[in-house]
Parts: structure tokens; C-alpha cells; sequence
């Protein structure tokens, strides 16, 4: 085998793993990061049989300038924040609605989910945790 | 501490507690019937949205009101021409959506009508201008079976649909006539003996042939196949659980399907030059990429392949086997994972179980079974130029391999071979032969299909692989694009949710469940082994009567004249795939830009779901339906002219074989524009 039959297979050896690395695709599902006294929070809506909000539970410091991204994945949602006064009417799959506001009372405010998605689509609801510094 | 707990403990309660009243003020359903309305001289139609159907509960016509119970709903709605329509519409469940094809109504905002739960959404009044059969389609996921919610509508008078009953049995009067003249070795008028040398067109040719001889083509075609097919199965197991949403059911069950169909009409099996599924096995055993190299032991146990695997049976139950679950297998990314990736798995296996050649490939992947019986009534082929040099060349360096390719993986003797059934084209003998015999040749559909139909003797696998193939076609037509939710229902065992791994738990069923499943099961096997296969063999029966031949059993003719099926079905089956193709175009290309459902846009390729003129589809299925038909009947001709040797017994047979195929004609017409 000459010098370039190498190099091809190896070429093709590169190709090839290259292509088996999408497998790793899922570790990047959340590329958002948090920035400085900025928390971007991303909750994707499920019907609560496949998981619910996830994350249901989200904590944030007080004083934080909070941008909640809330991303519709197998039926159109609703959400709402009760003690905030924000509602975001609803959220169709494959939609994404944001909010920002800023955490400056402490205590527990609960999300919910405001259009009928599923059987036990009462219980699909959240909380978010406002802790002291 | 304390605090901690607290907070977990008040979480716990939280989640235990249910969400009081949301919605206001919530119409039931009693409310939405019963209430008074008018709108002058439009017909009103009650619709109750639910997943995955829509229900007529009323129609109001002229002042009066028509209530259906549940039960007794109409599965077609009908309207006149020139008749005004207003729907009034509620969800039973989750936020549905509406649109009719041609006749969708400017939404108000997103371009989208929205049918929340808990409100009734009007839409019209629609003026019905334009007659023929429409589909009223859900415009909003909402769940797995989401792309499969349809309805029917007629705007009367429908004449397409007689139209096309009469010209589907005007065109196989025709290829009768045709047929009854006697034309030897010809397919609708073209000669079947002709064919054209591709390698040997001018400009093309000689480009082609550079490009199929370098030896790295396969590799470099596989690749960029591999690469999707990993993130399909990334995507079915940790992707979005909503199918339409996930890569590899729009991907595999939009893009593939309709690719793979119509490549084997262009390109009989150009999917097994491209397909990843063997090439792990294949490049461990060759320890090879790109180059040739002698194949060594250790690489596999090298048992030889078991005789009696050496056809058709296991591809074509496999398939049946998957039609059996086919509303879960397109819809829940999850079991299209699972069964990819045990596709690759036992790939992988039996090459380095048995002799390292393509058995799998040959007598295991169901897609083989397929696109092998239906590549025979392709355009294309790998051919030898002239049979005669290669029987004489005694080193036969297509079967042994010489150090510019392989010998054939598919276990052929490629010089010598006559059908395309087990080519995988995978150009190995045209780098190989030293004689440059072995070419790509373009023909007329049908070419060899009378020798094959004539020869064939207690292949009851490939008999059965057309017949499963051909009911299934029609049968999915009507069913995953018809108004008879029920019957999806019972494929998909009335499961609202899709699934990937970590949801997989919501895919176990019910007994209820499995009672569906039963239904479907006992449908799906029961036309496609029992019932249609039966009516052919009546047919072969009256045929073998009414033409008078004695010294041949029914039973030859059966499997003979079943071959007529492979261009048959694989017109229908390219009609199929124009049905998804053109509603659903908008999702393997959305799912490029976001592979997991995962709301990214990466290549800003998202487009909002928004079909192609869908009511065009009947006009575009037709042309498919009636060459298919008349190939069908000239392909049952040239068989029984083999067999018999005789035009007139043949045309008598061809004859009762032609009413049949007419039959089956003609219920695809009415699935499509009836
Ligand atoms: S037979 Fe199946 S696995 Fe083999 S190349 Fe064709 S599609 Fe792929
Ligand atoms: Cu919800
Ligand atoms: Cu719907």
C-alpha cells in the first residue's frame, strides 16, 4: 500500500468517527449559559406524564434579573406565575416565549400550566424559589 | 437546615395539590351544541377536535339542526358547490389546530387557527367555490399521531371521482387491447430488449464511469448517511418525544421513505450503495476504508450462512412485523431508535459471525426484502455488456476479487447475473473486472420481470413480499391520510403520548390497549396474508380455467403472475410517498436546524408547517395509479406469454389477471379522490 492509500484511510477513519460523535449531540441541549446578575432560565413544558416543567423547581437569588424562556415540546401549554402577575397565555410546540423580570421579594411563587394538556394536566405545575443572598 | 426541609416539604405538598379552576369560563359540550345560532344561509358544522380526529357531532342546515350521538358521527363531510360553510369547533382534550387544503381561511395572528380547550372557535363562513375532495388537517401538534389528524370533506358534485373510475378502467381496457395484439417482449410499445450503455453516453458517461471506478465512492456515498443516521438514533433516544418535533421520524419516515421508493424506480437498490447500516461490519471485515484488502480470519468466526435463510421469508415478515406497529414506529422516536439500532447491532453481528459478506444485507434487513423485489422493476441495472466474454473469462475476477476491488459481497457472479433483486450496487465488480465488461445500463421497467415471473418455483417469499407490499400501500393511503380515526386508533392502541428513552414507560398498554392492538393486528395480517393473497390465487385459478391450460398448476401461476406486482406496487407506494412528501415537507427540513426538538435554529432552515398545494395530490397520484396499472397488466402478459408460449392462452389470462389489477385500481382511486 502506497503513501496515499494511507492518508486516504486515514481521512476516511476521521469521517467516520466524526460521524459517530453526533451521538454526543444531546449533551448540548442547553447552550444558554448564566450570565453575571443575569440568570437565564430555560423551562420546557412536557405534559406532566412525560416530566412536567422541567426544571420544575428553580431557585434564584434575590435582587437577580431573572429571563425565564418557556419552550412549548409536545402540546401547546399555558404558562402563568401566581403572586407575579405574569401569564404568557399559551405556548404552542416548537414555540418559545420569554419573560424578565427582577426577583426582589423573597418567597416561593408557583407556575403553572394554564391550557388543559393532558390527564393529569393539573398537577402540572412549578415553583420558583426567591432565597435571600 | 430547617429551612431545606421546610421548603422540601412545602414543594411535596405543592405537587400533590391540583390546579384549581384555570379556564374562567369553560363551555361544555352540551352548552356548544345547544346554542342558538344563525348564519343566514351558511351550513353550520358542530366539530369536536380531539387526538387524533375530528368528530361531526351537528350539522345545521336551512335552520335545523341534525345531532349526531357519539358513535354515529359522519366520517365525510359534505358540502354542495357554491354552498357556504361555518364551523364551529371545540377540543375535547388539547389545543388543536384547523386548515383545509385550498380552502384555509387567513388566520388571524401566526397564520394559524388555534382550537384551545375550554373555547369554541368559529371559522368562516368558508365559500366552497371549488369541487372535488379536500382534507381538513390538524395545523397544531398535538401529539404523536399529530401529522395523521385528518378529515375528509367533499365539495359535491365530486366528479373527479367518476372520472377517474372510468379512466382507470379505460386505461386497462386499453393495455388490453394493447396486450391483445400480440407484442413481443414489450412494454408499452418500448422494447424490452433495448437498453442504453450508460457508461458509453456521450459527456456523462465517461464521468460516471471515472466516479463509480475510484475506489473510494462507496465509502464517500456512505459516509455522509452515516453521519445522519447517528444522530438519528441520538435523536429517537434522548430527542424530543413529540414525533413531528424529533429528527428521525421526520427524517426516516418522510424523507427516507419517500427517497428510498422512488430511488428503486430511478435507481433500483441505489439505497444499499448509500445505506451505513453494514458498513461497520463491512469495513471491520475488509479493515478497510477505502482501499482493498485481503479479507483475514480473525476478523469474523466465518461460519457459513444456513441454506435455509438464503431468501426472502425473514425480510419480508420483518416487514410485516413492522406494519403490525407501524402507527408507534412513525410517531414514537424512541421504537424508531430501537429499531435502528438493533438493526446496526445485528449487522455488526452476523458479520463477524459468519462469512463476511453481505448476508444480512441479503437475507435479514427488511428494507432489503423490499426495495430488492420492487428494484427488478427498475430503470436501472448493473449489467455485464456481453455475457459471453464473461463466461469464457475463467479467472472471474468479479466473484474473487483482484487488487482493484472486491469480490461481489452480495454473493453474486455479477457477469453472469440477470435480476437486481440481491445487487447492492455497490460497484465493486466494475472496479474489479479487468475486462471492462461490467456497466450500468438504462432500461424499460419490466425488462426481466417475465423470466423471473416464468422461473420461479416455491418462492412463496417473494410472492409474499409483493403482496404484503402492495395491500400495505393502499391500506396506509386510507388509513394514516383517511377519516377513519378508528382504525389508527387501533394501531396506535389509543396512546396520546410520544416517548423517547426516558419516557419510554408511557408507551406500556393497557388490556384495552392491547385489545386494540389485536384488532389492527388481525386487519393489517389478515388483508395482507390472507385476504388479498386469496383473491389472487382465485384469480390465477379462473385464469388457468378460462385459458386452458392443464399441464400447469394453479399454484405456479399464482407465484408467477404475482411478480406483476412489483411495478404495480411500487407506483403506489411513490404515490404514497407524495402524500407525505408534500403535506410534511416543512419537518425534515425544520429538523435539520433543531435535531432534537430542542427549539434550536442552528442552520436556519425552520419553517412553520405549511403543506404544498395538498389539493393537488389526487392529480398527482393519478398519472402514478394508471401506469402502474397498465405496467402491471403488460408485465402479466409478457409472464404468461413465458410460461405458456402461446398469445391467445396468455392473453386470456392476462385477462382475468387485468380484472383484478383494474379492482385494486379502482379502490385506490377511491381512497384518493372518492
Ligand atoms: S439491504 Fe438493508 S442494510 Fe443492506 S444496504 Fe440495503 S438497506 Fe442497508
Ligand atoms: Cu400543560
Ligand atoms: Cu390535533
Amino acid at each position: 500500500m502506497g503513501d496515499k492509500e494511507y492518508l486516504f484511510e486515514f481521512i476516511a477513519l476521521v469521517l467516520v468517527i466524526m460521524s459517530i460523535a453526533m451521538i454526543a449531540l444531546p449533551l448540548f441541549t442547553d447552550v444558554l449559559k448564566a450570565e453575571e446578575k443575569q440568570k437565564t432560565i430555560i423551562i420546557r413544558a412536557y405534559v406532566k406524564e412525560a416530566g412536567g416543567f422541567q426544571p420544575e423547581v428553580i431557585h434564584v437569588k434575590k435582587g437577580d434579573r431573572v429571563k425565564l424562556i418557556v419552550e412549548g415540546m409536545d402540546v401547546t401549554h399555558g404558562f402563568a406565575i401566581e403572586g407575579l402577575g405574569i401569564d404568557l397565555g399559551s405556548i404552542e410546540v416548537g414555540k418559545k416565549k420569554t419573560i424578565e423580570f427582577v426577583a426582589d421579594k423573597e418567597g416561593v411563587y408557583v407556575f403553572k400550566c394554564t391550557l388543559m394538556c393532558s390527564p393529569m394536566h393539573n398537577f402540572m405545575k412549578g415553583k420558583i424559589i426567591v432565597e435571600e443572598e | 437546615m430547617i429551612n431545606k426541609l421546610r421548603i422540601t416539604i412545602l414543594i411535596t405538598l405543592l405537587f400533590l395539590i391540583p390546579i384549581e379552576n384555570v379556564n374562567a369560563h369553560v363551555v361544555s359540550e352540551k352548552e356548544w351544541l345547544n346554542d342558538p345560532h344563525d348564519h343566514g344561509d351558511a351550513k353550520i358544522i358542530y366539530l369536536k377536535a380531539y387526538q387524533f380526529g375530528y368528530a361531526v357531532k351537528a350539522i345545521q342546515e336551512d335552520g335545523e339542526k341534525r345531532i349526531f350521538p357519539d358513535g354515529k358521527e359522519p366520517s365525510i363531510m359534505e358540502v354542495e358547490k357554491g354552498g357556504k360553510v361555518v364551523f364551529r369547533i371545540i377540543s375535547a382534550d388539547v389545543t388543536h389546530g384547523f386548515y383545509i387544503d385550498g380552502y384555509t381561511p387567513d388566520a388571524v395572528k401566526d397564520n394559524k387557527i388555534l382550537i384551545k380547550p375550554g373555547e369554541i372557535i368559529e371559522v368562516g363562513p368558508i365559500f366552497f367555490d371549488d369541487p372535488g375532495k379536500f382534507k381538513l388537517r390538524c395545523s397544531e401538534t398535538c401529539g404523536p399521531l399529530h401529522p395523521f389528524m385528518v378529515a375528509d370533506l367533499i365539495v359535491k358534485p365530486n366528479t373527479y371521482f367518476p372520472v377517474l373510475l372510468i379512466i382507470t378502467v379505460v386505461v386497462s381496457a386499453m393495455t388490453l387491447l394493447y396486450v391483445s395484439r400480440a407484442p413481443k417482449n414489450k412494454m408499452l410499445g418500448i422494447p424490452l430488449d433495448r437498453d442504453i450503455d450508460l457508461l458509453k453516453v456521450r459527456f456523462i458517461g465517461p464521468i460516471l464511469k471515472k466516479f463509480l471506478q475510484w475506489r473510494g465512492v462507496h465509502f464517500a456515498l456512505i459516509v455522509p448517511n452515516l453521519l445522519i443516521f447517528m444522530v438519528v438514533l441520538t435523536s429517537g433516544f434522548f430527542g424530543n418525544p413529540t414525533g413531528n418535533m424529533n429528527f428521525s421520524i421526520v427524517i426516516i419516515w418522510i424523507l427516507w421513505l419517500a427517497a428510498v421508493e422512488i430511488l428503486i424506480l430511478l435507481g433500483a437498490r441505489t439505497w444499499c450503495t448509500l445505506c451505513p447500516i453494514p458498513a461497520f461490519g463491512e469495513w471491520l471485515a475488509r479493515r478497510r476504508f477505502y482501499g482493498v484488502h485481503k479479507i483475514r480470519k480473525w476478523t469474523s468466526i466465518g461460519k457459513k450462512w444456513p441454506n435455509k435463510l438464503n431468501n426472502m421469508w425473514i425480510p419480508a415478515l420483518f416487514f410485516l412485523t413492522m406494519s403490525l406497529f407501524v402507527p408507534w414506529l412513525v410517531t414514537r422516536p424512541v421504537v424508531t431508535g430501537i429499531v435502528f439500532g438493533f438493526l446496526f447491532i445485528l449487522a455488526l453481528i452476523i458479520y463477524l459471525v459468519f462469512d463476511p459478506k453481505r448476508n444480512f444485507c441479503r437475507n435479514i434487513c427488511p428494507a432489503n426484502g423490499y426495495i430488492g423485489y420492487h428494484s427488478n422493476a427498475s430503470i436501472l441495472a448493473v449489467r455485464s455488456r456481453n455475457i459471453n466474454t464473461c463466461n469464457q473469462h475463467t479467472p472471474k475476477e468479479c466473484i474473487r476479487g483482484s487488487p482493484k476491488g472486491y469480490g461481489c459481497p452480495w454473493k453474486l457472479y455479477p457477469g453472469g447475473h440477470k435480476e437486481n433483486t440481491y445487487c447492492g450496487q455497490c460497484y465493486e465488480c466494475l472496479k474489479s473486472c479487468p475486462l471492462d465488461n461490467m456497466t450500468l445500463k438504462l432500461r424499460m421497467v419490466g425488462q426481466d420481470l417475465a423470466r423471473i415471473g416464468a422461473k420461479a418455483k416455491n418462492r412463496f417469499d417473494e410472492a409474499y413480499t409483493g403482496f404484503i407490499r402492495f395491500t400495505v400501500a393502499i391500506f396506509y393511503e386510507l388509513v394514516f391520510f383517511g377519516p377513519y380515526f378508528w382504525i389508527k386508533d387501533w394501531g396506535n392502541m389509543g396512546i396520546i403520548y410520544g416517548a423517547n428513552l426516558a419516557t419510554i414507560g408511557l408507551l406500556s398498554p393497557t388490556l384495552e390497549a392491547l385489545n386494540y392492538w389485536f384488532k389492527w393486528a388481525l386487519m393489517v395480517a389478515g388483508i395482507a396474508l390472507i385476504g388479498y393473497p386469496g383473491l389472487f390465487y382465485i384469480f390465477s385459478w379462473i385464469s388457468k380455467k378460462l385459458s386452458g391450460v392443464n399441464d400447469i398448476p394453479t399454484k405456479q401461476l399464482f407465484l408467477s403472475f404475482s411478480y406483476a406486482l412489483a411495478p404495480y406496487g411500487i407506483f403506489l407506494w411513490i404515490a404514497f410517498a407524495f402524500s407525505l412528501l408534500l403535506v410534511n415537507w416543512s419537518y425534515p427540513i425544520s429538523a435539520i436546524s433543531d435535531p432534537l426538538g430542542y427549539g434550536w435554529n442552528l442552520f436556519g432552515t425552520k419553517f412553520e408547517w405549511q403543506p404544498f398545494s395538498p389539493e393537488a395530490l389526487p392529480y398527482i397520484q393519478t398519472p402514478l395509479l394508471l401506469l402502474g396499472l397498465a405496467i402491471a397488466i403488460n408485465a402479466t402478459y409478457n409472464i404468461a406469454e413465458q410460461i405458456f408460449n402461446n398469445h391467445r392462452q396468455a392473453f386470456r389470462a392476462t385477462f382475468v389477471m387485468g380484472v383484478l389489477h383494474t379492482m385494486a385500481g379502482l379502490v385506490f382511486a377511491w381512497v384518493i379522490a372518492g
